[in-house]
């Protein structure tokens, strides 16, 4: 207990003493490849400077095991961006993809994919691996489990949304290639001195229908300002003035393309929303 | 680094980037209601977010509208991802075209 483990077969030098038998020999993994197959490296991510850096084993048919390696990038974002690397006739032993984020987030989704097509043209032949990745998890093929980007729980991000303009409502669209679960937003309402007593709602959307309003119970008077939280597992309106504690609807799933806006009922021209902060789960659907 | 920009249609204004170091893309909401109209879209609205064809191929932002103003650095005349972005589908209508 506690001593150095053996690591005599460390020891030895890299010397081809083990013999392949090039001729009769079985495949040892189902990935043989030639010059006429191309890797496909398809990366989606939150942010645009992220880069998967891949790296494989390969066998050459002279028994040789070379070591490859490609970076690709995420110039579109969260839209899924495709590169095409060239591969040499041989048995991709194992393979890894890797991202520079130093934490799950923002998220990068990577997949591996072998394509015998014409250059440029993407058809896939074989999924190596797909899933999430960053700086301590990479995704790998074989023995790594594949993941569809939806198949586990997201990622938690924190961010302010857009200050509106004064007398405008609060508007987010959920980005392109992305799914989101609101979990909380926060913000505040500063009225001006005209109008009537205004009256706090969110609405949920899908870009044409609204499906879910979230409307508090409370008349906030003009001249005041007033803090406005919405999370999941509130128990309700229980204050009767600031700081409101409402209830978000859960699960709160938007869409590609949904929006979560304020319909402030009596908003007055004057009226000043703040940037909202929002907490939501972040899955990429590229 | 990120920068503040102004909406130069509904004067909205947000950062390029969100503090996780993601990107963030800015759309206009809707023109409130009055006593005249109801709330309806914007004519000259901006929409930052990817749009894409029914092959999947990026086309740019889904809405230039009025466009930005960089509050931060006066030489920016948009978020730089999103010039990035640009130079990308150019590049490859290039290559298309070729």
């Amino acid at each position: 207990m506690g001593s150095t483990p053996t690591t005599g077969a460390n020891l030895r030098p890299y010397n081809h003493q083990i013999g392949l038998d090039t001729q009769h020999a079985s495949p040892p993994v189902d990935a043989y490849v030639t010059v006429d197959d191309s890797l496909w490296i398809m990366v989606s991510a939150v942010s645009t400077i992220s880069i998967v850096t891949v790296v494989a084993r390969i066998i050459l048919p002279d028994g040789t095991v070379v070591l490859n390696q490609w970076t690709a990038g995420s110039a579109n974002g969260r839209i899924a961006t495709y590169t095409q690397q060239r591969l040499p006739e041989g048995f991709i032993l194992s393979i890894s993809a890797t991202s520079n984020n130093a934490s799950s987030a923002p998220p990068t989704f990577v997949a591996l994919y072998i394509s015998r097509s014409l250059p440029g043209v993407f058809q896939a032949a074989q999924l190596l691996c797909q899933g999430y990745t960053y700086v301590n998890q990479p995704v790998s093929w074989p023995g790594g489990i594949n993941v569809n980007s939806t198949d586990n729980s997201g990622t938690m991000r924190v961010f302010v949304g857009t200050l509106p303009g004064v007398g405008i409502n609060i508007n987010e669209v959920v980005p392109s290639s992305a799914r989101w679960r609101l979990a909380a937003i926060r913000f505040t309402l500063t009225t001006s001195g005209a109008g009537g007593g205004r009256v706090m709602a969110l609405t949920y959307d899908n870009g044409g229908l609204i499906f879910a309003v979230s409307e508090t119970p409370l008349i906030q008077p003009i001249s005041t300002t007033w803090t406005y939280n919405y999370a999941v597992g509130f128990a309700g309106v229980v204050n009767t003035g600031s700081p409101v504690m409402a209830q978000l609807p859960t699960p709160l799933i938007l869409g590609d393309g949904w929006h979560i806006r304020t319909a402030v009922v009596n908003l007055d021209a004057g009226d000043q929303l703040s940037a909202p902060t929002y907490v939501v789960e972040e899955w990429l659907v590229p | 680094m990120s920068q503040r920009f102004r909406c130069n249609a509904c004067n909205g204004e947000y950062s390029d980037a969100t503090p996780d170091g993601g990107i963030y893309a800015h759309a206009c909401g809707p023109l409130p209601a009055d006593t005249k109209n109801p709330a309806r879209e914007r004519p000259d609205k901006r929409d930052e977010n990817i749009a894409v064809d029914q092959n999947s191929r990026v086309l740019g932002i889904r809405s230039e509208g009025a466009g930005v103003t960089c509050l931060t650095d006066k030489k920016i005349d948009e978020p730089r991802w999103i010039s990035a972005v640009k130079r990308r589908v150019e590049k490859e209508a290039e290559k298309d075209d070729a």
